[in-house]
């Protein structure tokens, strides 16, 4: 297939739909071709925007974006393959031609007589403007969708490998090297051995910060949260929210001891920080049902990978010792709970420097909001050692 | 090439096509599938209104040789629309209803490893012929995808149903696009045995139909291969009005406030708007109880429209001060 088989327009789409991370290939052209020479999509410009939409977009959504580069593209080239297939639209074209072009000769001088004979008149405005602009219609030609840095699909393949098959469940299946290993040391018909099914019984506990410097990501880390859940087959997702902090530190006297004040680390106060005890967490994402930390704590179990969502100070590029303070409790409260801890960050790398974030990240491996950060966070929770400076 | 890179237009499903009320069609869930004359069912009409664009997806569907991944919300008819397009096409409609310990491998065969274990350990091998334990053939049950291929096989076409695809393990998609490219598979537990579509013979490609709930994202790989269509709930009344009417429905008077009274409480901002089976649910008991038209808008039997509590007394609440 070359690059003139098919109109030029849809490769205008191909670009805007690739823009929008729709991942287009052969494979998807050829379907398009195919159902072309099959005689779909042939009989009209509508028709063709379906079927398109029909075999490229998976979702609502997609749809919507796919019609989208559709309405902006120019459509006049769809009549390029017509006349070889369907009759009836071969039929129809050359009187359309001609007509078109007529009707576009006449206009053009006629235009051009009505304003050189109107330019000298100049009429005054009596009335209000007579009609607002309207809104009433829907634009096709915009795209409503909301576009994150990574989409459902990118987030959905870097958690799926969160898994931990177990076999739990009713024993259905049947274990047949067991089974002939018992045989062949009993010498005697015995029942086979039967086992459960695998399935995944990973567990997930979110922790979201909400509002103050997370405001500009609510969307985003909501688009994350809600493709996570409906990823793979995490056995049980939980989300929690709260905003800055759970709570604080037990024992902010701790910072008195601090030598340095000026040094930005906890280093040497470290084995005196107390986990944090008393804190709320929230199970909405409004903030209004609150439940207790140690609640939520006394549900982890050693290996419910548990995940971190919060800027930790680094959206305001600020330092703030009594935040990494709170921040530490926090983390070893989990810690000594839970094996394995990502905390992830909207905020690009770059921004991290110099803030409360680039001093928590010395204690936990702390990833952006990324398709790699996501890779390497689930890493993480799968268990691949990630080295920081200084393990609680 | 493969089977499925061939164009198939010999089939054409119509969504205007006259049909009887009911008709003989070959029974699914043989094992294992008669050459000649299998045996057949009477299966009685599955009343459906189809919209332009879902008869251009599923026609789309056939011509390409791909699943047709149907999404929409729960009683949006995803599920009915294989039975309505079997039973215009007369073809035996083979059905896999997905459960969470679903495998891939269940759609195409099931080896029964216990049964066999017990009739050597009983000695039952002592049959003659190639009866018994001996023949691995006896313990392999085909799947309702392997019987589609299999039926290939003796020159007869079906279509597949693999309902709720998103109940089942993140694996299962992926574990079957190698099926759905090639239409063909072996069974290992008996070398030699291969099940496939006859590679030049597009027309015997199995017709398959997936239903996705939303529950899970799909992966990529999978989608790929679809044909996608998303069942929307109609808001048009006259549509509407034509699907009850299809189920017969006869009060037109009553049709039409059910109608107001559905389309008013899907505006309410309700847990779960009431969807396509609600709706003939209800209509279909007021109907038979010959509720008078003029009741309707005092929501009798509410509990077939709405499952939540909160939900009815908002809609009481709200229909009420209208």
């Amino acid at each position: 297939m070359t690059r003139a088989d098919l109109p030029k327009f849809l490769w205008e789409v191909t670009r805007q739909l690739r823009r929008r991370r729709l991942q287009l290939g052969v494979g998807d052209y050829d379907a398009l071709r195919r159902a072309l020479t099959a005689g779909f999509g042939l009989s009209s410009y509508e028709e063709l925007r379906r079927l398109c939409v029909t075999l490229w977009a998976k979702s609502p959504e997609e749809a919507e974006i796919v019609l989208a580069a559709f309405t902006r593209s120019d459509l006049e080239d769809w009549r390029l393959p017509e006349p070889t297939r369907s009759e009836g639209v071969a039929e129809s074209k050359p009187s359309e031609a001609p007509d078109r072009s007529g009707h576009v000769d006449d206009r053009l001088p006629s235009d051009n007589h009505e304003t050189e004979g109107d330019s000298p008149q100049t009429k005054p405005i009596t009335d209000l403007a007579t009609s607002p602009p309207s809104t009433g219609a829907v634009d096709r030609s915009l795209v409503l969708v909301a576009q994150y840095p990574l989409t459902e699909r990118e987030i959905a393949q870097a958690w799926r490998r969160l898994r931990r098959p177990l076999r739990v469940g009713p024993a259905v299946e049947i274990d047949i090297p067991a089974t002939i290993e018992q045989r062949s040391r009993h010498a005697v018909a015995t029942p086979p051995v039967l086992v459960p099914r695998r399935r995944n019984t990973a567990k997930l506990l979110l922790m979201i910060d909400r509002y103050g410097s997370m405001t500009p990501f609510h969307g985003y880390v909501g688009h994350v949260s809600r493709a996570i859940r409906n990823a793979g087959r995490i056995d049980d997702v939980r989300e929690v929210y709260y905003h800055d902090l759970p709570g604080s530190a037990a024992n902010r006297s701790v910072l008195e001891q601090v030598e340095d004040p000026f040094r930005p680390d906890l280093d040497l106060v470290l084995p005196l920080i107390q986990p944090m005890g008393d804190g709320r967490v929230y199970d909405d994402s409004e903030l209004t049902l609150s439940r207790p930390l140690t609640a939520i704590l006394d549900e982890l179990v050693e290996d419910t990978a548990t995940v971190v969502i919060s800027d930790a100070g680094a959206a305001r590029q600020q330092f703030d010792i009594t935040r990494l303070l709170d921040t530490v409790a926090l983390l070893k409260a989990l810690y000594s709970r839970v094996g394995t801890i990502a905390w992830l960050n909207p905020v690009q790398p770059e921004n991290w420097l110099h803030t409360t974030a680039a001093q928590v990240a010395r204690y936990v491996p702390m990833y952006s909001l990324t398709r790699e950060g996501l890779d390497r966070a689930v890493d993480t929770l799968r268990g691949r050692p990630a080295p920081v400076e200084r393990p609680l | 090439m493969l089977t499925r890179h061939r164009l198939d237009v010999s089939l054409r499903f119509d969504r205007h096509q006259q049909l009887p009320d009911s008709r003989k069609i070959e029974l699914p869930d043989t094992d294992p599938i008669p050459d000649l004359d299998p045996p057949t069912a009477s299966v009685s009409r599955e009343p459906y209104l189809v919209s332009r664009e879902l008869e251009d997806a599923v026609n789309l569907a056939v011509a390409l040789g791909r699943p047709l991944l149907l999404q929409g919300d729960p009683g949006a008819g995803k599920t009915r629309l294989a039975h309505a397009v079997a039973f215009a096409l007369g073809l035996p409609l083979e059905e896999a209803y997905i459960k969470s310990t679903s495998r891939a491998q269940d759609l195409l065969y099931v080896y029964d490893a216990v049964r066999r274990l017990y009739d050597s350990q009983l000695h039952r091998h002592e049959q003659v012929n190639d009866r018994g334990v001996r023949n691995v053939r006896e313990y392999i049950r085909l799947g309702p995808f392997g019987r589609a291929i299999a039926r290939a096989e003796h020159g007869r076409r079906s279509v597949v149903l693999i309902d709720e695809i998103d109940k089942a393990d993140i694996d299962f998609p992926n574990d079957l696009l190698r099926e759905i490219d090639r239409l063909a598979f072996e069974v290992p537990e008996a070398p030699g045995l291969r099940f496939a579509v006859p590679e030049d013979r597009p027309d015997l490609r199995p017709v398959i139909f997936v239903t996705n709930n939303e529950e899970k994202t799909l992966p990529a790989a999978f989608l790929r291969r679809c044909i996608f269509h998303y069942v929307e709930f109609p808001e048009d009344r006259v549509f509407l009005n034509e699907i009850l009417a299809l189920h017969e429905v006869g009060d037109a008077d009553l049709r039409t406030k059910a109608i107001d009274v559905l389309l008013r409480l899907r505006e309410l901002d309700l847990a779960k708007k009431p969807g396509l089976s609600e709706l003939l649910d209800w209509v279909g008991y007021l109907h038979m109880n010959d509720t008078p038209a003029g009741e309707v808008a005092s929501l009798p039997y509410l509990g077939a429209l709405l499952k939540q509590r909160n939900d009815q007394l908002r809609a009481v609440d709200r229909l009420d001060e209208k």
